[in-house]
């Protein structure tokens, strides 16, 4: 998977993170603007959890009889004329693409926007393979010229400004310095016009695939999904195995969710509901259609019920937004192409566990991820899961060491909880210091630990006091 | 096929069921959004979600649309138009005051329609809780039409417009056409510092005609 930083040093990369100011702003105000735009769509809709419900029972239903549904969308499919492939890792992928790019004497492919592409570094493979693969989503173009990954699921350059945009585009598209939001858009168009006209294969990746009518349901705002999968003379699209749903009518219920998640929208501006190549050689559209199905370790989440639900994910990037974890460190510093909390339960889970041991520890465990995920995924439950699992390690990935200060001081903790007596004594001592506090906060351990967080100061007078004089009166 | 028997037992195996296992019934389809709009409620309520989502509503329920068409090409002045196969589109085509325009064959090259000024088709069908549009490409010839050139009009039946999403998965023809394409709004994007630039890679404008 793509490593833009070394995921196992993300508390590096949030510190570094924490002092990139402008980033720091970008993210807040996307923070505050998909917060009250989620709250308008989702808050005081009556329907919301129903629709919640609804849809997990049905990714419940589809991930536990996933073999069927898999075979019955490669049945309908292949009735359709679309070709299917299955790739169980990410090489095994890229090479399947490699060789139909390179079988449609193409030189030139038109890439939409895909997570599942940039999880098996596609464009690294065609790009090594002296193929040109133009992104042509306007944020994930931006983040291409810029040599970056993704910095957010859905406006993948949300942490650039317009200036540094305009700065960036005017040494690589030759605009104008000062170009605004608009002219900078339009540059874009015109720019990408000629390289579609010109594009022998179109790849993207797909919402949903559906196993009774072997479809795939591809959402989208600015047309170029539209473009890529209807201008050039092969389509190839890179899914998910989990992506596969039953029926043409469970999408009503994703069509509510997703849209109102990702962006705040009632529906995105465009739905391409695709069922194999043009029907006759006149006809409008791609003369092949190929479908990729990609394992790459989604398989092995299925065994337990606690990760199989992360296989629900639709990836709307809602928990991203809420998260005060990712709302101050962004999200390059988790080094995977999957951010936030979701990344943060996923990507362990898909590459080997200790080079991402980390990212289960990066989140407060607030809770806000899982209230306001559209398929209510428990992601706490699933980050304290994979904590545990890297704590007890396995044969692939020994136990990480665990401090033995920390250690040391939870051992204690317990020894004092477990009686009231001792308890009751420790709090009346550290009461009795209270006049020590300045002086031992700038001490270390504390002091350090203080860098990062506000120390809660101890109360006059403790509960026990407050409610034996309260009773007396 | 070795990838596939690979996959397929992985899955298996991890989920403890074999090929032949049996396959609970899916969850029951919920009716979901509002189903039962009168006629006059439902065009009400497109005409809004619509305007909300920056489209222009028209009406044209006498004259096929002509005079909304003619009003519109008198203000878009096209060098050309790229017009699908629709009956309703090549009668306005036909029509005295619209035939002097450079109209495209509705068999154009990819050259001609990237070149076009204004696109127009027909719908056939529309959903009135989203303002959406919904083009079925075994119907028509409108993929491109409707997508390549910066202004989009559509002429919609009345007849065609229903309540919700749900009523217009059930309802699209069988077999699926190879591409049913929903239009919600004229292109967009929120990508530079999330302001709004409307007209990114599809049209900037987007018209329905209703007729």
């Amino acid at each position: 998977m793509a490593e833009h930083l070394p995921m196992q040093q993300f508390p590096a990369n949030a510190r570094a993170a924490l002092q990139n100011d402008t980033q720091r702003g970008a993210l807040r105000a996307a923070a505050t603007v998909f917060g009250e735009r989620q709250k308008k769509t989702v808050a005081g809709n009556p329907d919301w959890q129903h629709w919640r419900s609804t849809a997990r029972a049905v990714k419940d239903h589809t991930l536990l009889h996933l073999d069927h549904y898999l075979v019955a969308f490669e049945r309908q499919a292949l009735a359709r004329g679309t070709r299917v492939h299955w790739a169980r890792d990410a090489a095994e992928a890229t090479g399947i693409v490699l060789g139909l790019v390179r079988a449609a004497g193409a030189t030139l492919c038109v890439k939409a926007k895909s997570m599942t592409t940039e999880e098996v570094r596609l464009n690294e493979a065609l790009e090594h393979a002296g193929i040109e693969a133009v992104e042509t989503d306007l944020g994930e173009w931006i983040q291409q010229l810029a040599g970056e990954v993704p910095f957010h699921i859905v406006v993948p350059a949300i942490h650039k400004t317009e200036a540094q945009i305009a700065a960036l585009f005017a040494d690589k598209v030759g605009t104008p310095p000062h170009a605004d939001a608009a002219a900078l858009t339009a540059a874009a168009r015109e720019r990408l016009r000629q390289k579609f006209a010109r594009a022998g294969v179109g790849i993207s990746g797909a919402n949903f695939a559906i196993a009774e009518t072997g479809s795939l349901l591809i959402l989208e705002n600015e047309g170029n999904i539209r473009l890529t999968t209807s201008v050039p003379r092969v389509h190839i699209a890179l899914v998910g195995i989990e992506k596969v749903l039953p029926r043409l009518a469970d999408l009503d219920v994703f069509l509510r969710l997703l849209p109102r998640s990702g962006t705040g929208q009632t529906l995105t501006t465009y739905q391409s509901l695709l069922t194999g190549p043009k029907a006759r050689p006149g006809d409008e559209g791609p003369d092949e259609v190929h479908v990729v199905l990609l394992d790459n370790g989604r398989s092995r989440m299925l065994a337990e019920e606690v990760t199989r639900q992360s296989l629900a994910c639709i990836r709307c990037g809602a928990c991203l937004n809420v998260c005060p974890v990712y709302q101050q460190v962004g999200g390059h510093a988790y080094g995977s192409v999957y951010p936030g909390p979701i990344g943060a339960v996923v990507t362990p889970q898909l590459v080997p566990l200790a080079r991402a041991a980390q990212l289960p520890f990066a989140s407060t465990l607030c809770g806000a991820c899982r209230d306001v995920c559209p398929v209510a995924i428990d992601i706490p439950r699933l980050l304290l899961h994979l904590r545990q699992r890297v704590r007890e390690g396995s044969p692939q990935a020994p136990a990480a060491a665990p401090q033995r200060g920390e250690r040391l001081a939870m051992r204690l903790l317990a020894w004092l909880l477990r009686s009231p007596r001792i308890y009751r004594f420790a709090a009346g001592t550290a009461r009795w210091c209270r006049w020590l506090e300045p002086v031992w906060h700038h001490l270390p351990p504390l002091s350090r630990w203080r860098a990062g967080r506000s120390v809660p100061c101890l109360a006059p007078r403790d509960f026990r006091r407050l409610w034996r004089q309260r009773s007396r009166r | 096929m070795k990838s596939r028997e690979v996959i397929l037992g992985a899955v298996c195996s991890h989920l403890r069921r074999t090929p032949d296992s049996d396959v609970a019934a899916p969850p029951p389809v919920p009716a979901l959004g509002r189903v039962d709009l009168p006629a006059a409620g439902r065009l009400e309520q497109f005409a809004q979600r619509l305007r909300d989502v920056g489209g222009t509503f028209h009406l044209g329920l006498d004259d096929g649309g002509l005079a909304a068409v003619t009003g519109l090409l008198a203000r878009l002045a096209p060098r050309s138009i790229a017009a699908s196969d629709a009956r309703a589109v090549q009668a306005l085509r036909q029509h005295a005051q619209l035939a002097p325009y450079a109209w495209l064959p509705a068999a154009a090259t990819h050259e001609q329609l990237f070149a076009a000024d204004v696109g127009i088709t027909g719908a056939q069908w529309a959903i009135a809780e989203t303002g959406t549009l919904v083009l079925d490409s075994a119907q028509e010839r409108h993929r491109l039409a409707s997508l390549l050139p910066p202004v989009h009009i559509a002429l919609l039946p009345v007849s065609r417009l229903l309540c919700s999403m749900g009523e217009v998965l059930k309802t699209l023809d069988r077999p699926l056409p190879c591409a049913a394409t929903f239009v919600t709004g004229p292109s967009r994007t929120a990508d530079i510092e999330l302001k709004l630039i409307v007209g990114v890679h599809g049209p900037r404008e987007l018209h329905v005609v209703v007729v």
